[in-house]
């Protein structure tokens, strides 16, 4: 596959942390089928930061992202059984959590929010450290994504997962994934660029020595 | 990721945003591409452009880990909710399960109340079957007479030749009375239907 005139080849395998406790997850797995409640536990401790962490990212409310992620956590453990234990968890896990969020944002266009949906901020205000207003206004900006864009987006580089992952996870063609990453990175850039983000406090930006 | 050039010619902007993407794709550090730097030097659009994506993902990795609210609770708070939702699902699941059969032996129940008050004859037509046959019409014997020795066939009521049916609905019957005896508080004799 070219991609402005380079020829990219296979790329190196990627160190994934979670590669080392597979294992560990197996077994944890193994007996949460067996109703060991403490494995549940362990199991939920485990991954709650991510899942928690991509539900906020994709849903904007705290509330609402800890309902999904409780709501993920209850179906991973009721459909444990259909995880294919060849495969990575965590990919698995996550899908589940960008599919909630995915059913959440859909459910919020059918009805009138009666709390704004994700905090409008006000016009740059110039107090405030560049690099949380950037922050903020990220977060605003991937709210403006198109569901699967945003959750591409974010399995990918918030999470860290490889194209392939992400791929089987979400049960989608890779070219597709990638198509989506590339167009999430876009869209959030024209809109922080709009939103003057940049232009306003260049001291936000890691300056790439050229 | 590696990649070969196979084209000596300068990036333009279109190209450049594809290599940025194919950088970023890989995980790799953009400041170390020089077809990259190359570019941005000459092209202020680009240069911005770089700048603002290395700089919204570095946002993305240096944001603080997010977790769920931990109240007073012990720390397996949020765990703990999910346990508890999980053991709901599966009581309020076995709950449906028992109500679905209660209602189906009720439903049943009353279906065949409702059968055996609905037929005058206690049910006992459901098993038999007239046999009588039904003579043939006077046009057609005038005609069987003049055509001679030649005569249809006597019509024969469907009923006759139903007669190997009578095992099916046999059977039948016995798993009715089978299930109504079943039902709680029926104490009706086994030969009923």
């Amino acid at each position: 596959m070219a991609a402005g005139g380079y020829l990219l080849l296979e790329p190196p395998l990627r160190q994934n942390k979670e590669l080392t406790l597979t294992d560990e997850v197996r077994a944890l797995a193994q007996r949460c089928l067996a109703g060991d409640q403490a494995a549940m536990l362990a199991l939920v401790d485990r991954y709650q930061g991510q899942v928690f962490g991509l539900c906020y990212r994709m849903l904007g409310q705290r509330q609402d992202a800890e309902d999904m992620a409780q709501e993920t956590f209850v179906r991973a453990l009721r459909s444990l059984s259909h995880w294919d234990q060849d495969r990575e968890f965590l990919p698995w896990l996550l899908a589940i959590a960008g599919n909630r969020c995915r059913t959440c944002l859909a459910r919020r266009k059918t009805r009138p929010p009666s709390t704004p949906l994700v905090e409008q901020l006000p016009d740059r205000h110039g107090n405030a450290e560049p690099a949380k207003h950037l922050a903020e206004e990220l977060q605003q900006a991937l709210a403006r994504l198109r569901a699967e864009y945003r959750q591409a987006f974010l399995l990918f580089h918030e999470q860290e997962l490889s194209y392939a992952e992400i791929a089987a996870a979400l049960d989608c063609p890779l070219g597709t994934v990638k198509t989506w990453v590339h167009r999430a990175r876009r869209e959030v850039i024209e809109v922080l660029t709009k939103r003057d983000v940049f232009t306003e406090a260049p001291h936000a930006l890691r300056k790439v020595s050229i | 990721m590696r990649y070969e050039k196979f084209q000596s010619n300068p990036l333009d902007c279109r190209k450049f945003k594809a290599r940025l993407n194919a950088v970023l794709d890989a995980r790799e550090d953009v400041s170390h591409d020089a077809d990259l730097r190359a570019h941005a030097r000459h092209c202020p659009s680009c240069a911005q452009w770089m700048h603002a994506l290395t700089a919204v993902l570095a946002a993305i990795e240096e944001t603080t880990p997010i977790a769920p609210a931990i109240s007073l609770a012990p720390q397996h708070d949020f765990a703990l909710r999910v346990l508890h939702s999980v053991d709901l699902e599966r009581k309020q699941q076995r709950r449906w399960y028992r109500w679905r059969i209660a209602s189906l032996a009720i439903a049943g129940g009353l279906l065949i109340a409702v059968l055996n008050w609905g037929l005058p004859d206690g049910g006992n037509s459901l098993t038999t079957l007239p046999s009588h046959p039904v003579t043939t019409p006077a046009p057609m014997r005038q005609l069987a007479d003049l055509a001679g020795d030649l005569s249809s066939p006597p019509m024969v009521f469907v009923g006759n030749v139903a007669e190997g049916f009578k095992p099916v609905t046999t059977s039948v019957n016995t798993a009715l009375q089978t299930l109504l005896r079943s039902v709680p508080g029926n104490d009706l004799p086994p030969h009923v239907l």
